[in-house]
């Protein structure tokens, strides 16, 4: 497939801050990809950049084959846009917001109806299209931004956070929009998120992102693939070479090291819980990569006991996007 | 003692309580917490070699051998 985004070493400063630390990657034509980061990381930036919302500093991109800087008129032609902050007339319907919208792109006439029509009806708001956009749920707003993005038929669509502060039933309705778009339109895709759950269902290829880099990219299976059958981390008293040697060399066990305590180890998955920092071990942690989470964990207790080392803090984590980027980073997406 | 929190997937029946050392079992949507305290680590090595030869699927183990979790 082609590539129709390819970014090379976009940089953009404010002063000596470098919010956008020379980002580069493609993304095919039809494909989802996603870009993961904790907020703050620089994707805004970035999709800013990309759709001429901001000038980068430096570095370039091509977006169906034009030049960002010398052909942004072409650009704006390929390019749609869901801001993460709505861009909405509050007392205006949706459809007379969608309206303006597609009259900026050009459409007029019969070809604007049948525009605004079809986008209604893919962010499932044709019923209550007369309304006042003021007197929608935040996320039947945020559909009317996601319509307006897309009401010019862009063939590539930058989507920007567009769950924060949405009611389960209009996320699970962005996210049937998303899928709809690229399978049957074949719409290529870029969709932020701090949220792995919603990059882990939509998208192909993942860059993950932060303090303005991108420190991973490829397929959710590779990434995960990172890991291994997942990580556990083995608090002791004390630690030395020979015992990450011994510990090394356990059945099932894919790679030993020395760490800091993880800043917030998960507790139980989807618990209130899990969205508190603990305070770190004053003891040092082994982090241990799994071939096989269960398996390592109880060969490492076994040795452990018959030692009589004992322990002074146990975490696991299972493999995935969240605890790849805490792998990574040593911080938790949603820090 | 060791405070012990330790997730499973899987809704597990209350009657294998004495299968986990008398572990707490309680539910998260469609996961199973066995929390509570073990008399020490060889206790913790029985548990977590029996859940996994039963090919139960650990979600998340926390052990804390000083207190609260």
């Amino acid at each position: 497939m082609p590539a129709i985004l390819e970014v090379d070493n976009l940089v953009k400063k404010y002063g000596d801050f470098e919010a956008v630390k020379g980002i580069s990657f493609a993304v095919e034509e039809g494909e989802v990809f996603g870009l993961l980061g904790p907020n703050g990381a620089g994707k805004t930036q970035t999709i800013s950049m990309l759709t001429g919302v901001i000038t980068p500093t430096s570095g370039t991109a091509r977006i169906g084959g034009y030049d960002l800087h010398t052909q942004m008129n072409k650009v704006k032609e390929i390019n749609g846009l869901v801001p993460q902050d709505l861009a909405l007339y509050p007392t205006l319907s949706a459809r007379a917001n969608l309206n303006f919208f597609g009259r900026i792109y050009g459409l007029r006439g019969k070809q604007l109806k049948e525009r605004v029509d079809d986008v209604l009806h893919v962010v499932a708001l044709t019923e209550r299209a007369d309304q006042a956009v003021e007197k929608y749920s935040g996320g039947m707003k945020r559909r009317v931004n996601i319509a307006a993005g897309l009401v010019h038929q862009p063939r590539l669509l930058f989507l920007d956070e567009p769950t924060v502060g949405v009611d389960p039933q209009s996320r699970n309705q962005i996210f049937e929009s998303v899928q709809q778009l690229n399978r049957e339109r074949g719409m290529s895709v870029v969709y932020t998120s701090h949220y792995m759950e919603e990059v882990e269902l939509l998208c192909n290829r993942v860059a993950i992102i932060d303090q303005g880099k991108i420190i991973a990219m490829d397929t959710i299976k590779n990434l995960i693939a990172i890991l291994g059958g997942g990580v556990i981390y083995v608090g002791l008293a004390s630690v030395d070479e020979n015992l990450l040697a011994q510990l090394g060399a356990l059945p099932a066990v894919k790679e030993v090291e020395l760490v800091p305590p993880p800043i917030a180890p998960p507790a139980l998955a989807g618990s209130e819980k899990d969205a508190e920092a603990k305070p770190p071990a004053a003891t040092p942690v082994i982090k241990i990569v799994a071939e096989n989470n269960q398996a390592a964990l109880v060969s490492v207790i076994e040795y452990l006991n018959k030692k009589d080392l004992t322990l002074t803090s146990l975490d696991i984590l299972q493999p995935n996007l969240e605890s790849v980027f805490l792998h990574l980073t040593g911080k938790k997406l949603r820090e | 003692m060791l405070q012990v929190e330790i997730c499973i997937e899987g809704c597990l029946d209350q009657h294998w309580s004495e299968w986990f050392e008398g572990l707490d079992i309680s539910y998260f949507e469609d996961q199973t917490l066995l929390s509570g305290s073990l008399a020490d680590q060889t206790a913790l090595y029985t548990l977590l070699a029996r859940l996994y030869r039963l090919g139960l699927s650990l979600i998340s183990v926390n052990v804390n051998p000083a207190g609260e979790l």
